[in-house]
């Protein structure tokens, strides 16, 4: 999968818009998660990942180390993101995040305001739950339960080793499993399962 | 059967399907016969599920792949279009004030003519630049040159460039007489083989010098195969014959040394410099019968003339001289012994090239004590800022200041460093 990172960043490089198209399928994903994991809660998750590949498009001549570009995207989602916070600064802080900001669906009607309100309340919890974390289980959290990315895709964004992935999602879940032991003692069975049967 | 911790730590990948065959196998079969862990795996489930179910909305929906592949050509475009119209937009500008803005690319397209036009017109000697060093003012018999000892040798005129690392040859019955930025008036002797490293150093294999330096109060340099003469403004003559060399001073002072010892020389005075030869005596003889050949030899006028156009007017590369530092060594009106010379400097963020230093210790009165000399590999390593020189055979003792000259020798590099701090250690 590095090789062909290469491969694509090579011919990005020269100009192939179709090869930079693949290099974002491959990493929409993750990108979208990490500005997710930063400023989602001010629904600019989106806009950030595309302004992050607007300029890793723009810097690709500078990468050094073709066969690492995950980590190197990483870096630079990061790095946008916070430059977004900043600009917004002024503007976020008069502004209450998500998801209490969310319209109401047909869904929520449908739930009642109750249920709108435990939603938002179960949200509030995993987001607590998830700044609890030790920061460097963070990431990884969020890349796998926002986007489902596998151990292999998480290791090849933020250029740690699979097993050492393993270890941090190992580790943060035995944490998130006692944090959030009693999300659904009231409800007895999650809606997902209902969903699912 | 595995035990429960075991099973434990594998829960997260099972439940993330991230397990290989063998262990999924081993974590099911203990999870069927342990309740404790079934109930743990449910637990675990159940999170994971419950985290997925509330980050499920805030899932990326579609592909960014069109938008951003949309943007990607027209990216700068855009920007400048931008710009343009916020320009417009902001400022109605008259005819005049539009034609304002340009004036700095204006000056830009002018000075760029300009420089163009300097370089095109310029004299054509300057054209392989840097390294001519001077010209040859005198010219006589038979004299040849070459920029590397195993080049065909090429014959000498007057008004021809001298060039860094050039070797001058001089027959039987010769004479050669070359002007150096400086100015340094050098005249060379027949049967003499001379390289000029660069307008402060020369490098005499054999034969007769006279140089006389100019005196900017930079270090001037001349390596016989016996010894060296380290020059600050001066004239004198050198003479290498019979595995000897022979230094004799006209005007100023000058430092003689070979590999054990050195000295200064006098006015009047000449030294013979042999190597292993430890204590380097002055004799007094009459200059003038021993530098008349040199006085034979004068500059031609118009290769004077054309020296002082085209390489006086230019900087030279420069060369600091001497780092002097002075060291008290005696406490309370006695001195003390002293065992070595402690060295300190700031180290530079250069990693190689550095010149290496040739340190000179002398006493209260400037009499020769001992040298030693600082390779320049020492400065390139950086993690060393300070070096100790111990005197040679034993402790110096009776001596109330040390005046230390610390010359760089430029052998092996450019680099120089600046010192911090000298100081003597006692016992």
């Amino acid at each position: 999968m590095a090789f062909e990172d290469e491969q694509l960043v090579l011919r990005s490089v020269e100009g192939d818009a179709e090869a930079f198209g693949k290099l974002v399928e491959r990493y929409q994903d993750a990108v979208y998660a990490t500005a997710y994991y930063y400023a989602g809660r001010y629904g600019a998750a989106e806009d950030i990942a595309q302004e992050t590949f607007l300029n890793a498009y723009r810097a690709l001549p500078r990468l050094k180390e073709r066969d690492r570009f995950g980590p190197w995207l990483k870096a630079i989602a990061c790095r946008t993101a916070a430059n977004w916070l900043r600009r917004h600064l002024k503007k976020i802080r008069n502004e209450t995040p998500l998801p209490f900001r969310r319209t109401v669906s047909i869904e929520d009607a449908r739930e009642g305001p109750r249920g709108r309100l435990e939603r938002s309340e179960r949200y509030e919890r995993v987001q607590m739950a998830i700044d609890s974390l030790p920061e460097r289980c963070r990431l990884p959290v969020v890349l796998r339960y926002l986007q489902e990315l596998s151990y292999r895709e998480i290791s090849g964004f933020t250029g740690e080793s699979e097993e050492e992935i393993r270890g941090i999602l190992y580790r943060a879940g035995r944490q998130l499993r006692d944090v959030l032991a009693d999300l659904n003692e009231s409800e007895g069975e999650s809606r997902w399962h209902r969903v699912r049967r | 059967m595995a035990s429960c911790a075991q099973v434990e730590r594998l829960i997260q990948a099972y439940v993330d399907g991230e397990l290989t065959q063998s262990d999924r196998v081993i974590f099911e079969q203990h999870v069927v016969q342990c309740p404790t862990c079934e109930v743990l795996l449910h637990k675990h489930r159940q999170m994971c599920a419950d985290l997925f179910e509330t980050f499920s909305e805030e899932r990326l929906q579609h592909s960014l792949v069109p938008q951003i592949i949309e943007h990607l050509p027209e990216m700068e475009q855009e920007r400048a279009d931008v710009q343009t119209i916020n320009l417009r937009a902001k400022h109605i500008t008259s005819r005049w004030t539009r034609m304002a803005r340009l004036v700095p690319a204006a000056v830009l397209v002018v000075l760029l003519i300009l420089a163009v036009t300097i370089v095109s017109q310029w004299p054509e000697t300057w054209g392989n630049g840097s390294d001519v060093i001077g010209v040859v003012t005198h010219c006589a018999g038979a004299v040849r040159s070459s920029m590397y000892a195993s080049e065909s040798r090429e014959a000498v005129t007057v008004r021809a460039f001298v060039k860094c690392g050039e070797r001058f040859e001089t027959g039987p019955d010769s004479a050669l007489m070359l002007t150096l930025a400086g100015p340094t008036q050098l005249k060379v002797n027949s049967d003499t083989r001379v390289k000029l490293c660069n307008d402060r150093r020369v490098s005499v294999e054999s034969g007769e010098i006279w140089c006389d330096v100019g005196r900017d109060g930079r270090l001037f340099r001349v390596n016989t195969p016996t010894g060296d003469i380290t020059v600050f403004g001066t004239a004198f003559e050198v003479s290498v014959r019979d595995g000897k060399t022979v230094v004799t001073v006209e005007q100023g002072r000058v430092q003689v040394e070979n590999e054990l010892a050195f000295r200064e020389v006098e006015p009047g005075e000449q030294v013979d410099l042999v190597i292993g030869q430890s204590a380097l005596v002055a004799r007094e003889v009459d200059v003038a019968t021993e530098v008349a050949w040199a006085n034979k030899i004068t500059p031609d006028v118009a290769a004077k003339a054309f020296f002082e156009r085209e390489i006086l007017t230019r900087g030279s590369t420069e060369l600091p001289a001497e780092q002097v530092f002075v060291v008290i060594t005696n406490r309370d009106d006695r001195p003390r012994s002293v065992k070595s010379i402690y060295l300190e400097w700031a180290p530079d963020d250069h990693p190689a090239n550095h010149t290496g230093y040739d340190i000179y210790v002398s006493d209260d009165y400037m009499r020769p004590l001992f040298k030693e000399h600082i390779s320049g590999r020492t400065f390139a390593n950086k993690r060393t800022s300070a070096y100790e020189v111990a005197t040679p055979d034993k402790p110096i003792s009776g001596v109330n200041v040390l005046h230390i000259k610390i010359v760089p020798d430029f052998r092996g590099g450019e680099i120089q460093t600046s010192f911090t701090k000298v100081s003597a250690l006692g016992i």
